[in-house]
């Protein structure tokens, strides 16, 4: 794209822009003692997505396929080979400082807290040195104690936080500075199911009231249909997916899933594949705009020894594990 | 520019509040780190200074003239520590190699503010700055040095060679770590040790060329020997003055250049490990 097509997608309402970006990697292998071949990995290729001001955007793909060197470009920690990235209309790597005042960048398997002090000495120093004026940093450690229960922790050194303490001091610390916009990689990593309840309810209560653009990865994507309107699916390096869940499922087929309870083998159901058995039930997919109510039922009365049917749609979860499953092969 | 240095002075007074903090949440831990700090300063000079002491001198030096070149030592070593000491700063190729740049490259602060305070630790890392103060101190009274303005002007400009030599090399050499992490990640603390060990001792008597090699290449001699002989009005200024700051103003463009030209590399292709110790240890 060229700097005015690019420049022309621009708008006051933009938070981040990704435009043909192309980022690779050279690696040098030993293929024997003395020589090294080098191979060319391709992180990000030709990848292009705009996110508004007040977006609430899920960023997800297999292992490997460009998530945190997309997030790292974001951040101004990696140029790009080819095309643009821009924050707030600016270069992440050239205006480091102004951007990285109003973005707030969480990675799952990384600490901001200051190891051997306790929680509170991490935000005394955010505040410093993010330049935060009193009033607004009084505020917002307020709301953060409140809302992400932090006062039980609030005197712990951070090195006796459990994983999910430490990712909620963390998401607090991110968000200190009350950044407009907030890349989060695996912010749910290792979280028990009500710490991920926590941290979800909190998210969708910041992008909701205070128009907070986020942009989340993780591998759970139940997590992510549940938090983000938009999903970004990236394969090998390129965008294969920009949209919602419903388009998703529109895009992979009206996916449906039968549970059969019977005993013996799984037998076969005309227009259905069968994909396995699980707790005693057979389960089988089918693309409900291919077969019809009446074909699946006259199909499944056929059989017999039948005990129990369930009828379902299939979860994000699998569908996107299908995809990625495609993807690979 | 005036903001910046109020920001600068901010920081350090932050960093020194951390310190301060970190040296009384645990008063047997302080007790034991400042112990161990004393010891180990102690025995690094004793091997050099006990020599003296039982030979009536070494290297061309005086028993006393030994102990003003060892406390000056430290006092330069420990106020370079002091300044730097904290969090790997002065440790640079530990912060490269575990791939914890990151970590100041999402601060809204210019790098060079966040190396020049970061490593700040007044309390816990002022023991070998104590020591060496006592030293020198004892020094000068049995030497009888006359302490005018010119010498302490001198010992000021010895002070800031010493650090400039230290950081200089540190940060030339440990800028490999952008390249290779995992070989490199120690390399400023090999850079540190050999100069803890060498820099200790006076070099008379050395064939001229290994003399030169001493004072230019790998600069041991300019970090108290040559301070120390200076000090004590033992040399003549222009070697005392040029030749330090020359090779103190070689090491610190080299390395202004090198980490330059490493994080333009970070910045292309980042660091593929990353060391959870705690990010900034």
């Amino acid at each position: 794209m060229s700097n005015a097509a690019a420049t022309a997608t621009r708008t006051w309402d933009t938070a981040a822009e990704l435009c043909h970006v192309t980022k690779y990697f050279d690696q040098k292998r030993p293929v024997s003692l003395f020589k090294r071949e080098v191979q060319r990995i391709h992180a990000l290729d030709d990848v292009s997505f705009t996110l508004q001001k007040g977006e609430f955007a899920a960023y997800a793909g297999p292992n490997g396929a460009g998530k945190s060197t997309t997030f790292k470009l974001l951040s101004g920690m990696l140029r790009p080979q080819a095309g643009e990235v821009r924050l707030f209309g600016m270069d992440p790597a050239r205006s480091r400082i102004e951007v990285m005042r109003r973005t707030g960048v969480l990675f799952g398997n990384r600490s901001e807290l200051w190891w051997d002090h306790p929680v509170r000495a991490s935000f005394d120093w955010k505040k410093e040195v993010w330049d935060i004026p009193d009033d607004v940093y009084q505020r917002a450690v307020g709301e953060l104690r409140d809302l992400l229960d932090l006062d039980d922790i609030w005197h712990t050194f951070a090195r006796e936080l459990s994983l999910g303490q430490r990712m909620r001091a963390n998401l607090a610390l991110t968000l200190l500075h009350e950044p407009e916009l907030v890349l989060l990689d695996e912010p749910t990593l290792g979280l028990d199911v009500l710490a991920k309840r926590q941290m979800i309810d909190f998210l969708k209560r910041i992008n909701r009231e205070k128009q907070v653009t986020l942009l989340v990865t993780s591998h759970d994507m139940d997590d992510l249909t549940e938090m983000a309107d938009r999903l970004l699916l990236i394969n090998k390096g390129r965008l294969a997916f920009d949209g919602s869940y419903d388009q998703l499922v529109r895009t992979t087929g009206d996916s449906r899933i039968i549970r059969l309870l019977m005993r013996g083998d799984a037998p076969a159901i005309e227009g259905a594949s069968f994909i396995g058995t699980q707790d005693g039930r057979h389960v089988y997919r089918y693309d409900a705009a291919a077969l019809t109510p009446q074909q699946l039922f006259a199909a499944i009365a056929r059989i017999h020894g039948v005990e129990d049917v369930e009828l379902g749609r299939e979860a994000i979860e699998q569908v996107i594990a299908r995809l990625y499953e495609e993807w690979r092969r | 520019m005036a903001a910046k240095t109020r920001s600068v002075f901010r920081l350090w007074r932050l960093y020194a509040l951390m310190d301060l903090r970190w040296m009384l949440q645990d008063t047997a831990s302080m007790l034991i780190v400042l112990l161990s700090e004393t010891v180990q300063n102690l025995s690094a000079m004793a091997g050099v200074l006990l020599l003296a002491v039982r030979f009536g001198g070494v290297g061309g030096m005086t028993a006393d003239e030994v102990l003003f070149m060892l406390g000056f030592y430290e006092l330069a070593s420990g106020l370079c520590m002091m300044l730097f000491g904290g969090f790997n700063i002065a440790h640079i190729s530990r912060r490269i190699g575990r791939g914890q740049v990151d970590h100041m490259l999402i601060q809204p602060r210019p790098l060079w503010v966040q190396l020049l305070t970061e490593g700040f630790m007044p309390f816990s890392g002022s023991c070998g700055f104590l020591i060496g103060l006592v030293l020198t101190a004892a020094a000068i009274r049995r030497l009888h040095i006359a302490l005018t303005p010119v010498w302490f002007a001198l010992l000021g400009f010895y002070l800031l060679i010493h650090i400039a030599l230290t950081l200089g090399q540190s940060f030339l050499y440990g800028a490999s770590a952008f390249w290779q992490p995992v070989a490199c990640e120690e390399i400023s603390s090999m850079i540190l040790d050999l100069n803890s060990q060498l820099g200790r001792f006076p070099l008379f008597g050395l064939p001229g060329w290994l003399s030169g090699l001493l004072h230019t290449v790998l600069p041991v001699g300019l970090l108290a020997y040559l301070p120390a002989l200076s000090l004590l009005r033992q040399l003549g200024k222009p070697v005392e003055l040029g030749l330090p700051l020359g090779v103190a103003a070689v090491f610190v463009t080299a390395a202004v250049v090198c980490f330059q030209k490493g994080l333009k590399h970070y910045e292309q292709c980042s660091c593929n490990r990353y060391k959870d110790m705690g990010h900034r240890c």
